[in-house]
């Protein structure tokens, strides 16, 4: 029994090709649904996400699963993907979950080291599980691939550090201030980035959040969206004494901040921190605030260098990362042999045998040798006798009978054969 | 049982080396084995260098503080005292390397030149002279501690305000949170500082006949004494910002250098080491 994999990601295909296969809820169930029907498939699962489309099959007949599962593809995006077969991966075991435990781990996203991607292979997983696509083979590696995920983000720094701009400003607020709760920010300028600054601000749980814009029904909209106030691009400088993070992200052909209008505040805040953050073009503040004591200014090049340094620090974490992989897949192999009847039928009378020895050995003293001798050839027949069955069985049901490999796995189990081999 | 305080004595300086580094590697490399074990292994440090005080304290029969060189082990055994109570309270990790490499420093110049001896003028057996540097020597550790996180108060300020985002601005907790240790170190500091003058007061007074409170050393404390009260009456009263603290702290500290070594070695004083 073997696994396949076929995909299409960021890096070998364009968007608009990525998108023509990428599936929708409906589509998904449907394609879902013609994997479980389909005869040369024993397992399937599926992930669709904005940067991958992929299907995983378990199956038998290694020469009719590519075709099958193109044909799928095909169908339920309703695009023949046989011309752009080169943009496509066709992978087979061990590169197969090594590519998915890459996937789950965000190894191999588009922004190195995203978190989303984890929760998508787990939303992907269930509705595979809830439609019955799922066996012991797959279920197994997805469950490792799950576990792959939170260790690459718990053991190593792959995650670590913000990629974005917007999410760069708020990490540099928090290296000022210890609790966002207590500070208060204005956002000057409701754009997209200045927008998705707030919208952090909000997550971090800044303690309040003024949003100003020129066209004021925009502000009012994005300020009771995030538990904000809204207050009149005229006003702004009015609240701007009692805030400790600023953030321009208004178009404006002049500074919206002048060195005097901080000079003056920062006097009568008693040289509590002030951080101006501006990702304007062309500049909202006056950049020679930065000079005034207790004054912190940054631009979106400083924004940037800090995005730039994080995903270098990622890129740096992805040998860690890669060990963790090696290792889980090791881990999964190990438990894939394991399920072939012959070593479980080994394992199992190892075990038992192993059983038989001891209590002869603990009765040994209590028993005359003709007596020692005779327990010994009953013990070793009962032990025969009580194998025959089930090693006849996991023969039967390794002919590719249906749950087979369930039956083998549950006979590891409850005998605890892991560490028989 | 001398053996034994002399093979402690010895183990300390590595000890603290260790220490030292599964701090760094936590602190440059986010070490994920130094993360787990660098606690414990600095509280065991402790523990040995705790009983190797008390043990040289009962075989010599004196205060662990006879001479400079005891009293630097001691001033390193208190640092690290004050930062696993500023660990513990404030729940940061990423600092302790800065500590542990001055207690290193301290440790090992202690370790190689002390000489124990269990003849020392009787005026060091007096009670008042346990209580006396004792608290001098917590207060100089707190100090010295708030100094050193005023220190990385300043580096990481100057990496912000020029746009420097390396390893201080990476592993470093806010400058909120690094003027807080500074001030709380401070705080412990005036504290034990205030009862170090009083007691040395009242002893002064039993003992010496002429006792003179403008002698250079009694001068040096008090205006260290007033730098960091200032510091204190800066930061929650007149709210200073981190940075003004932060230099009062620095300064504060480079006070107490002037004393321990221009004092002791160049100016003649009533109050020296032997």
């Amino acid at each position: 029994m073997k696994l396949y994999l076929l995909g299409i990601n960021h890096k070998k295909a364009e968007i608009q090709l990525r998108e023509k296969f990428a599936l929708s809820k409906e589509t998904l169930c449907e394609a879902l649904e013609l994997l479980h029907r389909n005869r040369f498939l024993n397992e399937s699962y599926l992930l669709s996400t904005c940067n991958r489309t992929e299907i995983y099959a378990v199956s038998e007949q290694p020469e009719e699963i590519f075709p099958q599962l193109e044909k799928i593809l095909s169908e339920v995006s309703g695009l023949d993907l046989t011309p752009y077969r080169e943009k496509f991966y066709y992978l087979r075991d061990q590169e197969a979950v090594v590519h998915l435990f890459q996937v789950a781990a965000g190894m191999d996203s588009l922004i190195l080291g995203e978190p989303q991607i984890l929760g998508q292979v787990k939303e992907a997983f269930l509705l595979a599980g809830q439609k019955g696509n799922t066996g012991v083979i797959l279920n197994r590696l997805l469950n490792m691939a799950l576990s792959v995920g939170k260790r690459v983000r718990s053991e190593t720094e792959l995650g670590v550090g913000a990629i974005s701009v917007a999410y760069a400003a708020v990490e540099l607020a928090q290296k000022i201030f210890k609790n966002l709760g207590r500070e208060t920010a204005l956002l000057i300028g409701a754009g997209e980035t200045g927008e998705l600054i707030a919208r952090h601000l909000r997550e971090k749980g800044i303690g309040k959040l003024y949003i100003t814009n020129r066209t004021f029904g925009k502000a009012e909209f994005l300020a009771a969206e995030l538990e904000g106030e809204a207050i009149p691009f005229e006003n702004f400088l009015e609240v701007l004494s009692e805030v400790n993070i600023v953030v321009g992200a208004a178009s404006a052909p002049d500074y919206l901040i002048t060195r005097q209008q901080v000079k003056d505040i920062v006097q009568r805040r008693s040289l509590n921190p002030l951080l101006f953050v501006d990702i304007g073009v062309p500049r909202n503040f006056d950049p020679t605030i930065n000079q005034l004591e207790a004054v912190f200014l940054h631009d979106i090049d400083a924004l940037d260098r800090i995005v730039q340094r994080n995903l270098e620090r990622r890129r740096l974490e992805l040998p860690n990362a890669q060990k963790i992989v090696q290792e889980e897949l090791q881990n999964f192999l190990d438990w894939k042999r394991s399920l072939e009847v012959k070593p479980t039928i080994i394992s199992l009378r190892q075990k038992l045998e192993k059983i038989r020895q001891q209590e002869l050995e603990k009765n040994k003293n209590r028993l005359s040798e003709e007596e020692y001798r005779k327990a010994d050839l009953i013990t070793r027949s009962i032990i025969n006798k009580i194998l025959h069955l089930p090693t006849v069985s996991l023969r039967k049901y390794s002919n590719g009978l249906p749950d087979g490999l369930l039956r083998i796995d549950v006979v590891r189990e409850i005998f605890e054969l892991e560490d028989e081999q | 049982m001398e053996f034994l305080v002399s093979f402690l004595n010895t183990l300390l300086p590595i000890l603290y080396f260790i220490a030292a580094y599964l701090y760094g590697m936590f602190l440059f490399r986010d070490d994920r084995f130094a993360e787990r074990y660098m606690q414990k292994f600095l509280r065991f440090t402790v523990l040995l260098h705790l009983i190797e005080v008390v043990l040289r304290g009962i075989y010599y029969k004196h205060y662990p503080l006879a001479s400079v060189f005891e009293a630097m082990a001691t001033l390193a055994l208190a640092l690290v005292l004050i930062y696993l109570y500023l660990e513990q309270r404030l729940k940061v990790k990423t600092t302790g390397y800065f500590v542990l490499i001055l207690v290193f420093f301290l440790q090992l110049f202690s370790s190689a030149f002390v000489s124990f001896t269990r003849e020392i003028p009787a005026i060091l057996h007096n009670p008042l002279f346990g209580f006396h540097t004792t608290a001098a020597i917590l207060a100089y550790a707190s100090l010295a501690i708030s100094s050193l996180y005023g220190i990385m108060y300043l580096l990481l300020f100057y990496d912000i305000k020029r746009s420097r985002f390396g390893v201080i601005y990476n592993r470093l907790p806010s400058l909120e949170v690094l003027s807080e240790l500074s001030q709380k170190a401070a705080g412990i500091g005036v504290f034990f500082l205030t009862i170090a003058i009083i007691i040395g007061f009242v002893w002064a007074e039993m003992i010496f006949n002429k006792f003179h409170v403008l002698d250079p050393k009694i001068v040096v404390v008090y205006l260290t004494w007033l730098i960091y009260l200032l510091q204190l009456v800066g930061g929650r009263i007149l709210k200073w910002g981190g940075r003004r603290l932060a230099f009062l702290s620095v300064g504060g500290f480079a006070v107490i250098i002037f004393s321990m070594l221009a004092v002791n070695f160049l100016m003649t004083s009533f109050h020296v080491f032997q």
